[in-house]
Parts: C-alpha cells; sequence; structure tokens
C-alpha cells in the first residue's frame, strides 16, 4: 500500500517525489514501532507462571528437593532452588508436589485414525493423527504423557512416515499438534505370519531398498549422460554454425563425411555383448514407459529430428545407415521416472531418516540386522520380543530396540509374542543393548499406563539406591534424546518448553495424581479435584 | 539385599520335635525355613503398611509380630532390609493348573462337578505364579451352567506335599452361571427368564432336601456361594436368589455395576472386580474404587494364566490410579480375596494363626516398580529373587 501511495503520488508529483518518498519511509517506520510496541505489550501482560517449592525431577536424572520453576512464553525461564518469581507473577504452590517433565510415549497409537496401506512408503503418520481425540488425550494427560510417537502403521512391508505428537491444546478446539513430522521410516517384518509369508516379506521389503538404490544410479547416471549429451549438443551447434560459415567457401558434399566423426556411440557398439543386460534394463523401464514418453516427446521437440517413440528399440534393431545412427547419438538420454517411494527409502538410506523395523522374532531380528547391514541404515527394532535372544547380535551391531508392554501372558499365545518374557530388558541390559519403553504402539489406549509399563520393564527394584527414578529418565530425558527433540522436549530445564507435570505426590505410586499438566507452557489438564478450586 | 542366616541344629532339632506334619519336610529344607522373618514394613490386615518388623514363624504358621529389638538370637532370621512383607497375594479368577474344559455342558444343574478334578499340581503356572507372589488362587468350573459345580482353593507351592500346588480346599464356593452363555440352544433353560425360573425350583428342592448335598448344604446357609454375573442387571436377581441362602457370597464379572452399588452395599456379598488391563476404559477401571469407596468389600482378580503373573498386581495399580483407596486395593488382593473363596481363616493376612504365606517385596506391592524378593509358602521358602532358587514350588518350567 505504501508502495503503491509512493508510485501514485511520484507520478503526479514527481518534483515532490523526494520529500513524500522520505515521508512514506518514517510512515512504515512508525507503524513498526507501533508494532513492536504493542508485541512488548503483549509480552507484559503475559504474567509467568511459577511453581513454587516442588520437588523436581529433572528428566536427566537429577532430582531438585526443593525448587521453583517459572514458566515464560510457552518456555521454562528458570528452573532451581534459586529461581525466583517474578513481579506479578501466576504461582503454583508446589510445596509436597513432585513437578517431572511431561512423559515421552517413544512408540504409541495414541490418536491414530486408520492404517497405512500395506508397503506404502508414502503414507504419513500426521495425516493420520486426530488431533481433536480430546478425550483420549484427557486421559493421557491424566496420566502424565505430553508427547508420543506415532509410526505409519500398516501390514507387512514400508509404511511410510512416523511422526512426533505433542498433546498441546489449541488452535481452536484442538488438542494435539505435529511436534515433528517424518521422524522415522517404519518398516513392519510381519511377524504375525507364516514362515513362508514372512520370508515373502522381507524380500519385498529389500527389494525396495534395492529399488531405491537402482533408482539413485539410474538418476546418476541420468545426470551424467545429459551432461554429456548437452556438451555434445552444444559441439554441434558450434559445428553447425561453423559448418555455414564453411559452406560459403567449402562444398556442400563434406557434409556427411562430418557427421561420421562424432565418436563415442555406447549404446549401438556394445549392443551385441550386453544384450541381456540392456533388456533388463528395458524391462524395468518398462513401469515408466508412459511417463518417459511424455518427457521424450516434449524434449524431442526441440531435436531436429528426433522421435521419442520406440527409440531404444530403434536404437538397438535398426541400423538403417549412417543418417539414423546419427539422430540417436545425439537423442537426449530418458529421464528415469519419478518414484515417490524410493524417495522416501532415499532418505533413510542417505541417514536422514532412521528406520524403525517391527520385528518380534529372532530370525526377523536377524533379518533386520543383516537389512541395515546391506544399505547402511540406522535402525531401531519395535516390539523386539525375542530381542533377548539375539541381544549378542544385537549388542554387536550397537542397535537399540524399543520394548513394547512388559505385562503379558505367553502361556495361550502363538503369535510373535509367544517368547515373550517380562525379563526380556534385565538381559538386554547385562548384553549392552541400549533400549527404550514404550506402549507398544498398537493400542491407542495403553499409551496411558506406559508410565507403570517402564515401571515393570526396569531390570532391578525402584527402591535400590540410585535407581528410583530411572523408569521416569527412560521416559523423558532418554526418551527425547532419542528422539532427537532434547533441546525442546524431555527435561526441566531453562529453555526448554514447558511440558511440565505436577504429581500430588511420587510419581512411582499409583495412589499419586496427576494435578496439573502444563504443555508448551499452557495448561492442558487439571484434575476435576482442583478444577472448582481456581489456582 | 536379602540374607539368610542359616537355621542353627538347636533350632532344627526344635523344629522336628514341634512339626507334627509339616516338621520332615522343615527339616529336609531348614535352611530355607527360618524362624523369623526381618523387614522394615509389613501390610496389615487393614491393607496399610505398618512399621512392625519381626514376623515369627512356627510350624508353618505366623507366631507372632514382634518390634525390632526383641530379637536377641539371630540364627535362623532372615533379613530383608527396606523390604515389606505383604500376605501371599490370592488370584480369585484363575485357572492355573487346571487346564480344558472344566465343565459339562450336558446339565445346566450340575452341582456335583468340583474344579479340583482338574487340578494338576506339578503345572508350570505355579513356578510362574510363585514369582509374581501369587501364593493361592481359586479354580472355578467354567460358569457356562446354571450351577456349574464347587470352586477349589489351591496353594500355589505346598510344604506339606512337596509338590507345585497343593490343596487348601475341595469343596469351594458353589459357582453359578448368569448369562449368555448359560442360556442355550441345545439344552434348559434357553433364556434369562428361564433360567431364573429353573433357578428358584432348584433351590427349591434344596430346601425340601430332594437335591445334590451340595445345594442342599447351600440352601441351609453352609456353603459358599460364587455369581458369574456377565450383566449388570442379573447381580439383582443372583443376590435375591442364591445370595440371600449362602454363608458367603461373591459376584465376579461386575466391571460395570454403576446402578447396583447402593444395592450392593447393603449386602455382605464381595464384588470380585478384574483383570485390569491397560486396554480398558476410564469407566470400567473406575468400577473398582466407586464399589469401595460405597463401602461394599471388593475383591480384584488377576486372571492367571490367561494374563501374566503380573496382572493381579497391575489390576490394583490401575484400581489405585482410578480412584481406589491404597489400603483397600491391598486388601483386595489379599484377605478379601481369601474371604471370597472361603479361607480366609488360612490365609490372606499377617496375623499369628494364619499360614505363613509371605511374599517379601521391594517395596509397597502396588507399586509396579516393586519386585518380588522371596516368596514363603508354610514358613518354607519357595522362591528367592537372589538366587532364582525354588523349593516345592518346582514344577518344569
Amino acid at each position: 500500500m505504501h508502495l503503491l501511495a509512493i508510485k501514485t503520488r511520484r507520478f503526479t508529483s514527481s518534483l515532490a517525489s523526494g520529500l513524500l518518498r522520505r515521508r512514506c519511509v518514517s510512515l512504515i517506520a512508525c507503524s513498526f514501532v507501533a508494532l513492536n510496541v504493542a508485541m512488548a505489550h503483549g509480552q507484559l501482560l503475559e504474567r509467568a507462571t511459577v511453581i513454587t517449592n516442588a520437588r523436581i525431577i529433572t528428566g536427566s536424572g537429577k532430582v531438585i528437593e526443593k525448587g521453583s520453576i517459572v514458566i515464560k512464553g510457552g518456555r521454562i525461564e528458570a528452573v532451581g532452588a534459586a529461581a525466583k518469581a517474578p513481579f506479578l507473577s501466576k504461582k503454583i504452590a508446589g510445596a509436597g508436589k513432585t513437578v517431572t517433565p511431561g512423559l515421552i510415549d517413544v512408540w504409541s497409537a495414541l490418536g491414530r485414525t486408520g492404517t497405512a496401506g500395506d508397503g506404502d512408503a508414502t503414507s504419513r503418520a500426521q495425516d493420520g493423527f486426530d488431533r481433536y481425540a480430546r478425550d483420549d488425550f484427557r486421559e493421557a494427560l491424566r496420566n502424565g504423557i505430553t508427547t508420543v510417537y506415532i509410526g505409519a502403521d500398516g501390514g507387512a512391508g514400508v509404511n511410510g512416515t512416523g511422526a512426533v505428537f505433542q498433546l498441546a491444546p489449541g488452535p481452536g478446539r484442538s488438542a494435539g499438534k505435529v511436534q515433528k513430522k517424518d521422524a522415522a521410516l517404519c518398516v513392519n517384518f510381519g511377524s504375525d505370519q507364516s514362515p513362508l509369508s514372512r520370508l515373502k516379506t522381507f524380500a519385498a521389503i529389500r527389494k525396495q531398498f534395492q529399488s531405491a538404490v537402482d533408482y539413485r544410479t539410474s538418476l546418476e547416471d541420468y545426470e551424467e549422460d545429459l551432461k554429456e549429451y548437452l556438451e555434445k549438443l552444444e559441439e554441434r551447434v558450434k559445428k553447425e554454425e561453423g559448418d555455414k560459415k564453411d559452406s560459403k567457401d567449402a562444398a556442400k558434399d563434406e557434409a556427411p563425411s562430418d557427421d561420421e566423426k562424432p565418436a563415442p556411440k555406447p549404446a549401438d557398439e556394445d549392443d551385441s555383448d550386453d544384450d541381456s543386460d540392456e533388456e533388463e534394463k528395458d524391462d524395468g523401464d518398462d513401469d515408466h514407459h508412459s511417463l518417459d514418453y511424455f518427457f521424450a516427446g516434449a524434449d524431442n521437440k526441440t531435436l531436429p529430428a528426433g522421435n521419442g517413440k520406440g527409440d531404444a528399440k530403434n536404437g538397438k534393431n535398426g541400423k538403417d545407415g549412417d543418417k539414423k545412427k546419427d539422430e540417436d547419438e545425439l537423442k537426449k538420454p530418458k529421464k528415469p521416472a519419478f518414484s515417490a517411494v524410493s524417495e522416501v527409502v532415499l532418505k533413510a538410506i542417505d541417514h536422514e531418516l532412521p528406520v524403525r523395523i517391527e520385528a518380534h522374532r529372532s530370525a526377523d531380528i536377524l533379518n533386520a540386522l543383516a537389512l541395515a547391514d546391506e544399505f547402511n541404515l540406522d535402525i531401531v527394532i519395535e516390539g523386539a520380543t525375542e530381542a533377548y535372544l539375539v541381544a549378542v547380535a544385537l549388542a554387536d551391531a550397537e542397535v537399540s530396540v524399543i520394548l513394547g508392554q512388559v505385562g503379558r501372558s505367553a502361556v495361550f499365545e502363538d503369535t510373535e509374542f509367544r517368547r515373550h518374557s517380562a525379563r526380556n530388558a534385565e538381559r538386554l541390559t547385562d548384553a549392552g543393548v541400549k533400549w527404550m519403553i514404550s506402549s507398544g504402539g498398537r493400542d491407542p489406549r495403553a499409551s496411558r499406563f506406559v508410565g507403570f509399563n517402564s515401571q515393570m520393564a526396569m531390570p532391578s527394584a525402584g527402591t535400590k539406591s540410585g535407581l528410583q527414578w530411572s523408569w521416569l529418565t527412560r521416559l523423558t530425558g532418554d526418551a527425547s534424546r532419542f528422539l532427537s527433540l532434547s533441546q525442546q522436549v524431555g527435561r526441566v530445564a531453562r529453555g526448554m518448553e514447558a511440558d511440565l507435570v505436577i504429581w500430588s505426590g511420587d510419581p512411582g505410586d499409583p495412589a499419586s495424581i496427576v494435578e496439573r499438566v502444563f504443555v508448551g507452557g499452557k495448561l492442558a489438564y487439571i484434575a476435576p479435584q482442583l478444577a472448582g478450586g481456581g489456582s | 539385599m536379602p540374607f539368610l542366616h542359616r537355621t542353627s541344629h538347636m533350632l532344627l532339632a526344635v523344629a522336628v520335635i514341634a512339626g507334627a506334619l509339616s516338621g520332615a519336610v522343615l527339616a529336609q529344607h531348614s535352611q530355607h525355613a527360618p524362624k523369623a522373618i526381618v523387614v522394615d514394613r509389613y501390610v496389615t490386615p487393614d491393607g496399610t503398611i505398618s512399621d512392625k518388623r519381626i514376623i515369627t514363624l512356627s510350624n508353618g504358621k505366623i507366631a507372632a509380630l514382634l518390634p525390632h529389638a526383641e530379637i536377641a538370637d539371630k540364627t535362623g532370621v532372615a533379613y530383608y532390609s527396606g523390604a515389606v512383607a505383604c500376605p501371599g497375594l490370592i488370584d480369585v479368577r484363575s485357572s492355573m493348573g487346571a487346564y480344558g474344559n472344566t465343565v459339562e455342558s450336558a446339565f445346566s444343574v450340575d452341582p456335583s462337578v468340583s474344579a479340583i478334578d482338574s487340578f494338576d499340581p506339578d503345572h508350570r503356572d505355579f513356578r510362574r505364579a510363585v514369582e509374581s507372589g501369587i501364593t493361592a488362587a481359586l479354580i472355578a468350573p467354567s460358569p457356562t451352567n446354571l450351577v456349574a459345580g464347587a470352586c477349589a482353593v489351591v496353594k500355589t507351592g505346598g510344604a506339606s506335599t512337596g509338590r507345585a500346588g497343593s490343596v487348601l480346599r475341595d469343596d469351594g464356593p458353589l459357582v453359578f452361571g448368569f448369562g449368555p452363555r448359560t442360556w442355550r440352544y441345545d439344552r434348559a433353560p434357553t433364556s434369562r427368564i428361564g433360567a431364573m425360573a429353573m433357578l428358584r425350583s432348584v433351590l427349591g428342592e434344596a430346601k425340601s432336601g430332594s437335591q445334590h448335598a451340595r445345594l442342599q448344604s447351600l440352601a441351609s446357609g453352609k456353603l459358599d456361594a460364587m455369581l458369574y454375573c456377565s450383566d449388570a442387571m442379573d447381580v439383582g436377581t443372583a443376590l435375591r436368589s442364591v445370595g440371600k441362602l449362602a454363608a458367603h457370597t461373591s459376584i465376579i464379572h461386575t466391571s460395570d455395576v454403576y446402578d447396583l452399588t447402593e444395592e450392593l452395599a447393603g449386602t455382605k456379598a464381595t464384588m470380585i472386580v478384574g483383570p485390569y488391563s491397560f486396554s480398558m476404559s476410564q469407566r470400567t477401571l473406575s468400577m473398582a474404587g466407586v464399589l469401595a469407596s460405597a463401602g461394599i468389600d471388593v475383591a480384584l482378580a488377576g486372571q492367571m494364566p490367561t494374563r501374566g503373573g503380573h496382572s493381579l498386581r497391575q489390576t490394583a495399580a490401575l484400581a489405585v490410579r482410578y480412584g481406589m483407596d491404597s489400603a483397600k486395593a491391598r486388601q483386595a488382593i489379599t484377605i478379601n480375596a481369601a474371604k471370597a473363596a472361603g479361607v480366609s481363616d488360612r490365609v490372606g493376612a499377617i496375623r499369628p494363626g494364619m499360614d505363613a504365606d509371605l511374599v517379601i517385596f521391594s517395596g509397597d506391592p502396588l507399586r509396579m516398580d516393586s519386585r518380588v524378593l522371596a516368596v514363603y509358602i508354610d514358613g518354607i521358602r519357595v522362591y528367592s529373587a537372589d538366587q532364582h532358587l525354588t523349593m516345592s514350588a518346582g514344577g518344569q518350567r
């Protein structure tokens, strides 16, 4: 608008243009100042919230017996015994209470609607997340859970990308938001299958990774070919220009002999030797032929005598004479068809995405390790029911696991859980395998009780000195680091997002209730017992 | 770290002389049969955790509870520092060691069925139960008949037999089944109304002495009843018909009886709730607390081995998280369960005269991070977490 004003005025009165411009600039400056003042004022108006004199379990293993936490602007501004409540802040009496970071379920199904199709790597967990599932979220908050990772669930295969969600209130009536999208590539080995189908599943998954590698190779080849082609094209154009110049002086029949000169002919000359190879390539490309045709056709318009359709065949079979050959050499290389699936899988191969492989049986876990080895993947095993049987292999490969529900009866099981052991975590610890604990990624309601599950998983009794809070650290500081969110959540520390849970007592005692939960500094839950009394 | 002092030879001799039936076993495994157990705290009969420390044992029974200072001779004393002693847990809805169909489907009134007949005392379930702190279980015939038969109450380890499971009571509560599984198309009753009519006539016969002995003793108030009600609406009917006759009544399958809370508060019936899983709704998980708050005796069930050994304590923890008083929850997995099974004179509380069936937990049994450190049945240590050691609670794994 200002610019428009400048333009029109300048147009009407070119004489006063300099003056006006100055005036407009000052106007803009004024409006900026006003805006800044408004923002600053808003910040002043936003009262800090202070939880005073509470026991604080920081999430990184430390306990502050009596300290305060200052929450401002959605973040933790100060924490500790020395933290002082700012002037005009909202105070919550924390004496006798315990404050912890919000718990994190690193493998959840909370808020997940439906499942991804079997083996569709392009599915994204955030597309299926119901951020309005307030009743379910409330139940989770009531048990102290504020962050969940949700995978792209499907059948056996590469199922898409998982994401991390924060149970944050608003905007509108929503109660959850994406905290980190594309958090991992989700692969399921379909352990609850017959041995034959599991074999096929593994072969299919391996193929997907191989195709992605091949896809990249063909893209790289294309780039190389394209470069060469462009160079040659340029060369030829120059030559033709030169020819035109020459033609003024020289005779016309010299031209054909010139055409014979361009030497390197990769396709035609190798034909007889590598027939089989060529054919395989052609087979692979057949799927994308329509796209190829589209691109090739479009490109051929710029070429003098291009013939998009059936180029390959012509290249192979048609030796129709020198002129034809020449056209083939200057054919633009075919760009490999875009593969959305391979693009996603390549992110995993490039270490941009960790790969989460759900595998329960020992054989599947070993297959997962082999897959990781072959394609150099950063993998984590989800489920890992029989991990204790292959703990040494996991330790050697430095692959960590995410355990699901610890309490389970294997007596009547003939599924992937048939060798379930409540001592899995204990044996993995002994073998030096790193493990995380979760709700198991299947049951949306189980996410609430990931705290109990963690308590059950711990190899040692909670009363052992020094280990009292390890079940909680796993679900907070360890979990956020595991999800690469350690600078945002999982700890009660300055600068972190204010995801805090105020417990009436010891969080490990089922009789303790969650009184308040803050997510991103906002009050996301207040116990019904307290809701009436204000705060 | 718990450690055990070896029983002195003198004490051994005393044990042998004093022991009548279990004396031989005590002698055989003397080092596992302490004369006293010292713990930091213990679960009292009212469900609270008190700091009385010494539990003296004699003849497989609890002899006395003493303050800490009163122990002079430290031989034959098991010390568990920081630990909590709890009465052996009791699962009142179990099929431990009893596999297959425990009911005949031909007759809908079959009081002669005894669950004890399908009991395998050497089953590995008992070993798992012991590791989880469960020392007794009630095994019921499948409640698919109107009158389904008599329950058995078993211990998961036995000093007297040396086998995994031992029988505490073979004539436990008589089971009555109310629900769609009872009324069927291929035999009477075929409907809810038909079932009630049939039950009235059966109970009438029992009162007049023309029915099976078990039904007669129930009708004369000498036998307990366990009523399986899959719908809340059947609970009232069951209580008015069977409940008013039986010596003690417990009602099972009651995850959703909100509307009956007032009605139940006036009866002495025990409500058996659970097992609770992580998948259950807030409403279901709140039921135990609602019933207990209304003054109704609640027993919690773990349903081992269909569910794991963790299930009983998990049920209690979930009930507490959803509003049940902690003391009542501890009672619900010990003394109230014993009452429902009709064995509260023998087990379910740490009190002089009771069987020395004890679980030594690292902390409050309601906490899911508490671990079972040791288990005693009839005063004999049958499990120790340190040594993964078992005695009579054996069975192949």
